[in-house]
């Protein structure tokens, strides 16, 4: 036995890789080899330093993490175990079609949806639909599973869905997929099988299904999208730029129009049930054929292919998924659809005896009992809805007051005793930084669907479904002094485009990408961090730092790419293209982006 | 005879429901999950940053993620697996910042400086800060919990050979380094 072999072998037998008989041969090497020996005497050395250290002082994180997560969890922007019943969920929309603008001549494929999206969610009161879903390639025993079921919907907080899983299983040793999710206004609950590992399948599954309830829920919560979110398609259409067109067809009896998306930008029509059920995974790249109906904007289909790429082959293959580039892998269609039809009496029924239930912490008060200043301005029809006060252990009290049109949505949350170290309101990573004159400094984050202002002895945040304009409108409205951010938090080092430039002379800034707003920007030294965000979950960060080598890769699969006609490289597993140009470092990550459209956005950066 | 190979103590597995009660926010099943892992992901943490303060940051940073990652664990992988899954990328996410921020592109992938301190615990330590944060994390896991090289690559994500070479890796180096400071602390 070779030495070099010896010691290779003898680091496996350390981790008890190697057998009996092997392991004689090795003592025999060692008996007569100094350097072998010595490779495993301190081998056991660097062991018994390390896995019996002595540990005077071991922190004790839980006070401290107990307390941040007991605040107001920021919307999930992607979460994609269980998506296909909060896909149904999302099919449900319903709008007067007041006019699609084309972005060209009669010949142009594309159009922009966010005004019509926009004015649609002000126009449902109340949908009741059949469903039919059809979900590919869960397990390969069950290749193809089916779903019947229905859809009640009540402006602004109430909907009930409910799918009965009717596909034929090998055995009766396999458990439905039935899943049902209920919401009425301070109550919710959701049933369906626990998740359990598909290699696991069937017997792991257990036969009475989860019930969770909860109640004291506050209205609009950010930790779920509300029922407005569910049925109406606003964060995935709005602020995405032009959108594909697919072309006019008679879909379920009705006229319709197609757009073409990806399974990221329709993540928050996913976000609903996610917990619920046991459901296929999607890729973020997947296509997303989605037709909508013209008159109401209901939309009417929806289908999820594939996407091509070697990242998504390699995707698949990690999690056994043997999919079909041309058959859709989650297909959901809408039918028997009655618009402004009230839900039956029954139609949002209380908990199931036997749910777990918790409580969510807001109490309902009267609107003069919330200390809540009025903002000066309202967008028309906006009426108190309702008001109150949450309070967890360990997190601030916050008092919030809402209003509504009866459809839409305006929540404005106050507080005194933030003790956070970023901004109260969670706005998420993508947070820009606003000069709003009067109203002084405030932020902006998730797209401009959530504002944020810090005051002397006060913050508040203002969310809603209606658009980013109104949003800011409405919080530079409520007479709070905004503050930058104390230089502690996380978005004290946020600065405006000009700033980063001047940071790092020759910034580069992505030109003529549509489909994301202004990005936020953060410098921190010479390094320059712009985040930007589109519809659904489309994102992607670009950070740019002076430097002439990029760090030695951490991923083992990171791979050499083309970029501006320079060798790069791509991780798939971190979503990131980076390269070096021009005495500076870049990077582009996305977990919602493909290496293809990263590409893309590399070669439209140009200089500020 | 062969070699002295100690296991140590193994991470433990917490109860299934426990890691179901968490996932739909229950707080006393989390602090359960906390209590259980924070020793376990401090010490990964600070012998792969080679700082105490921030691996504590970063390990309360780490069971937020989990937090709220827990509802996408699918009990595919153990959940300890899954957990320095998440310390890791915690971990290295911290790396590549500094490295940005601070362009420690070299120094952070070798070495500081070495000491003269005699004592072992430093020794060890130094000599282990000398490696790769690749190879540091990999030897990590599997000495500091006595994960098996499948648990190791399932945890980082690679395939077990790669676990299996990076570990061996490691130790020669490791031996390289402490040898060397043996016969320099023996002139």
């Amino acid at each position: 036995m070779r030495c070099d072999q010896a010691a290779e072998r003898l680091s496996h037998e350390l981790d008890g890789e190697v057998d009996d008989r092997e392991a004689t041969a090795l003592e025999a090497h060692i008996a007569s080899c100094s350097a072998c020996r010595a490779f495993r005497d301190t081998s056991l050395r660097v062991r018994q330093h390390l896995r019996f250290e002595v540990l005077s002082h071991v922190p004790d994180v839980e006070p401290r993490v107990q307390a941040t997560v007991a605040r107001p969890m920021p919307r999930a922007r992607w979460r994609w175990l269980a998506p296909a019943a909060a896909v149904v969920a999302g099919i449900v929309a319903g709008a007067a079609f007041i006019g699609l603008r084309t972005t060209g001549g009669p010949d142009v494929a594309a159009a922009n949806l966010s005004g019509p999206v926009l004015s649609a969610q002000r126009r449902v009161d109340a949908l009741v639909a059949q469903l039919r879903v059809t979900e590919r390639g869960w397990h390969p025993d069950v290749p193809v599973r089916s779903y019947a079921g229905h859809i009640d919907y009540r402006a602004p907080e109430s909907i009930a869905i409910d799918l009965v899983d009717d596909t034929k299983y090998p055995s009766t040793a396999w458990k439905p997929n039935n899943v049902a999710t209920v919401v009425s206004q301070g109550t919710d609950w959701r049933s369906g099988p626990a998740a359990c590992p598909r290699e696991s399948q069937p017997s792991c599954t257990p036969a009475a299904p989860r019930v969770l309830a909860s109640v004291d829920r506050e209205p609009f919560p950010d930790a779920e999208p509300a029922p407005l979110d569910l049925v109406v398609p606003v964060r995935s259409l709005a602020g995405g730029g032009d959108q594909t067109l697919l072309g006019s067809r008679r879909v379920a009896g009705r006229s319709a129009i197609g757009v073409q998306v990806t399974a990221a930008q329709v993540e928050p029509l996913l976000a609903g049930l996610v917990q619920t059920g046991n459901w296929r995974e999607l890729y973020p790249s997947d296509r997303v054929e989605l037709w909508l109906d013209r008159e109401s904007f209901v939309p009417l289909d929806l289908k999820v292919f594939p996407a091509r790429s070697a990242e998504r082959e390699r995707w698949a293959a990690h999690r056994g998924y043997s999919d079909n580039p041309r058959a859709p892998v989650l297909e959901i269609a809408l039918d028997d659809i009655r618009l402004d039809q009230a839900p039956a009496a029954d139609a949002f029924p209380a908990p199931p005896p036997g749910a777990v239930t918790r409580s969510l912490g807001f109490r309902e008060l009267p609107v003069d009992q919330v200390a809540v200043p009025d903002p000066g301005w309202l967008p028309p029809e906006m009426a108190p809805y309702r008001a109150g006060l949450v309070q967890t252990p360990n997190g601030p009290t916050v008092t919030e007051r809402t209003w509504s049109d009866g459809r839409a949505w305006i929540k404005v949350r106050e507080t005194h005793d933030w003790t956070g170290d970023r901004l109260f309101g969670d706005l998420g990573d993508a947070v820009r930084r606003i000069d709003s004159g009067a109203a002084g400094t405030v932020y902006s984050g998730d797209g401009g669907r959530r504002i944020a202002i810090h005051g002397a002895g006060v913050d508040a945040a203002v969310s809603g479904s209606l658009g980013g304009d109104d949003l800011l409108r409405v919080a530079t409205s409520l007479g709070i002094a905004g503050e930058p951010a104390p230089p502690t938090w996380a978005e004290a080092s946020l600065v405006t485009g000009p700033g980063a430039a001047h940071a790092l002379p020759g910034l580069l800034m992505p030109e003529r990408i549509g489909g994301f707003g202004k990005p936020a920007v953060r410098v921190d030294g010479d390094a320059v961090t712009l985040t930007y965000t589109g519809a659904g979950a489309r994102e992607f960060v670009l950070v740019q730092t002076r430097g002439t080598a990029l760090a030695p890769p951490v991923e083992i699969d990171t791979r050499g790419v083309d970029v501006r006609g320079r060798i790069g490289r791509y991780s798939p597993d971190r979503g990131e293209l980076e390269w070096v140009e021009r005495g500076a470092t870049f990077s582009i990550r996305s977990q919602s982006l493909s290496l293809s459209e990263l590409l893309r956005i590399a070669a439209h950066l140009e200089p500020v | 005879m062969a070699a002295e190979a100690p296991r140590g103590v193994r991470v433990q597995e917490p109860d299934p429901r426990v890691i179901r009660a968490a996932a739909d926010h229950d707080q006393a099943a989390f602090g359960e999950i906390v209590r259980a892992y924070q020793a376990h992901v401090w010490r990964f943490l600070r012998h792969l940053l080679n700082d105490d303060a921030l691996a504590e940051d970063l390990t309360q940073e780490t069971f937020i993620r989990i937090y709220r990652k827990l509802h996408t664990f699918q009990f595919r992988s153990k959940f300890s697996t899954w957990v320095f899954n998440v310390a890791r990328n915690a971990g290295t996410d911290e790396l590549r910042s500094q490295r940005r921020r601070a362009r420690l592109v070299d120094a952070l992938a070798t070495t500081p400086p070495p000491s003269r301190d005699p004592s072992l615990r430093v020794e060890v330590e130094e000599a282990v800060a000398t490696l790769t944060p690749t190879l540091r994390e990999t030897l990590l896991l599997v000495e500091l919990f006595g994960f098996t090289y499948r648990e190791t690559a399932e945890a980082l994500g690679i395939p077990e050979g790669t676990a299996k070479r990076r570990v061996f890796d490691a130790r020669k180096q490791l031996a390289r380094e402490l040898t060397e400071k043996g016969e320099a602390g023996a002139m």
